[in-house]
């Protein structure tokens, strides 16, 4: 490919060189872009000697030693930049789009699983379809969901609203597999209905430091309003019980559904700005 | 990778050597050697492009979908088979290069207004 420089040793030396010197260039540009810039410095190399000769071949030299150095060192800034983005945003924003639908299919399975459940608890029954809905549908949405809210507005929201919706995110899902296990046992049959409340704790732990950080371009209430009313219904069950009143008469029906209303509009909202608010990808041409 | 921009007036000022590159290609494509002559030639020697930074600027140009690789030859005289690769200009590539000439020379007629620039100067006041 380079027959000419072998016509001219001090052509042949200083592609042979400038191939070591290559070396200093990120693996990935190296690869791609080495035997073009070879084959371009051997045609700098000819044209150099046949007009100005070895004075020719010095000046190159120092223009190429300068170019290598800055070229380097912007391949290097370029590279580390490109990595320190990957590491802030892991989610492409098609991803978080997604995130932002399976929120608000969450949402919607969750709303009627919840529904489902009221409505069969009062009865004084046991539904399996509430407990599919609420637990092995809704919840897998709503923690893809809650990851993408957290890529989209994690670094805003500060490191403990970054953290806390990653905590919710692992130790919603490993609540309720665990409640799963443990269903059986009497006093635990509750448990597996406790991941989405921990996921929804951690969501309204997030919303706090949202309303201080204010991450989002709007609606910067909607998590606490989204994550709240769900753990506040498992802990009032919890009260009733251990104060010996299990009854579903110590709060009316009205008060879950009210509840449970306003938390799923509110998951529908947050499900929607997700959605919407898609970042872009840009690249600096430097 | 979709890095590909759609709107040019998402772009920040071009750097010189983009904008030369830019430039080398608006009439045709180019090789890498061809595309560093031409940039000396339209310069007047002034910026001289070496390979770091000519590569550089073209894998930041592919990506951004400025131009591309160029597979046919419109021109056989020009075709060199030692060459890799040929570049040229995208669609994208040329409203860039022509929305940034625009704006250079919007700020060459303030630098006029402005008493900086000889009357004469590019064929003297609009």
């Amino acid at each position: 490919m380079m027959n000419n420089s072998a016509q001219l040793p001090i052509v042949a030396i200083s592609v042979r060189v400038y191939q070591l010197l290559l070396v200093a260039y990120p693996t990935q540009f190296r690869q791609e872009y080495s035997s073009q810039m070879m084959q371009v410095f051997q045609d700098a190399c000819l044209r150099a000697v046949r007009q100005n000769g070895t004075n020719g071949m010095l000046k190159l030299w120092a223009l190429t030693i300068l170019d290598l150095i800055q070229s380097v060192i912007s391949e290097y800034m370029q590279k580390d930049a490109q990595m320190k983005q990957q590491m802030k945003q892991q989610m492409k924003p098609e991803d978080i789009q997604r995130a932002g639908w399976a929120f608000i299919l969450g949402a919607m399975s969750f709303v009627f699983g919840l529904f489902l459940a009221i409505i069969e608890y009062s009865n004084g029954s046991w539904s399996l379809f509430a407990l599919l809905s609420l637990v092995f549908v809704s919840l897998p949405l709503l923690v893809f969901g809650v990851l993408g809210l957290r890529n989209r507005y994690g670094e805003k929201a500060g490191r403990f609203g970054k953290n806390i919706l990653l905590i919710g995110a692992i130790l919603g899902p490993v609540t309720s597999i665990t409640g799963f296990f443990v269903m059986p046992v009497e006093p635990l049959w509750f448990v597996i209905y406790a991941g989405p409340a921990v996921l929804f704790l951690c969501l309204t732990l997030f919303g706090v430091a949202a309303l201080y950080t204010k991450p989002m371009p709007h609606g910067n209430g909607l998590p606490v309003m989204a994550g709240l009313s769900y753990p506040a219904i498992i802990i009032f069950y919890l009260i009733s019980v251990i104060a010996g009143d299990s009854s579903s008469s110590s709060m009316p029906d009205v008060i879950y559904i009210i509840l449970t209303t306003i938390q799923g509009i509110a998951l529908l909202a947050l499900g929607y700005i997700l959605k919407a608010d898609v970042p872009e990808e840009k690249i600096l041409i430097a | 990778m979709n890095d590909t921009l759609q709107n040019p007036n998402e772009l920040p000022p071009l750097t010189p050597a983009v904008f030369n590159i830019l430039l080398a290609l608006a009439d045709g494509e180019k090789h890498g050697y061809g595309i560093m002559l031409e940039v000396e030639a339209n310069t007047r020697g002034q910026v001289l492009m070496g390979p770091g930074t000519l590569y550089g600027s073209i894998k930041r140009m592919l990506q951004a979908g400025l131009i591309e690789e160029s597979d046919e030859r419109l021109d056989p005289e020009a075709d060199d088979p030692r060459r890799r690769a040929y570049y040229r200009l995208t669609g994208l590539g040329r409203s860039t290069l022509r929305l940034e000439a625009e704006r250079l020379a919007s700020q060459v007629q303030l630098a006029r207004a402005k008493n900086i620039l000889a009357t004469d100067f590019l064929g003297g006041p609009s």
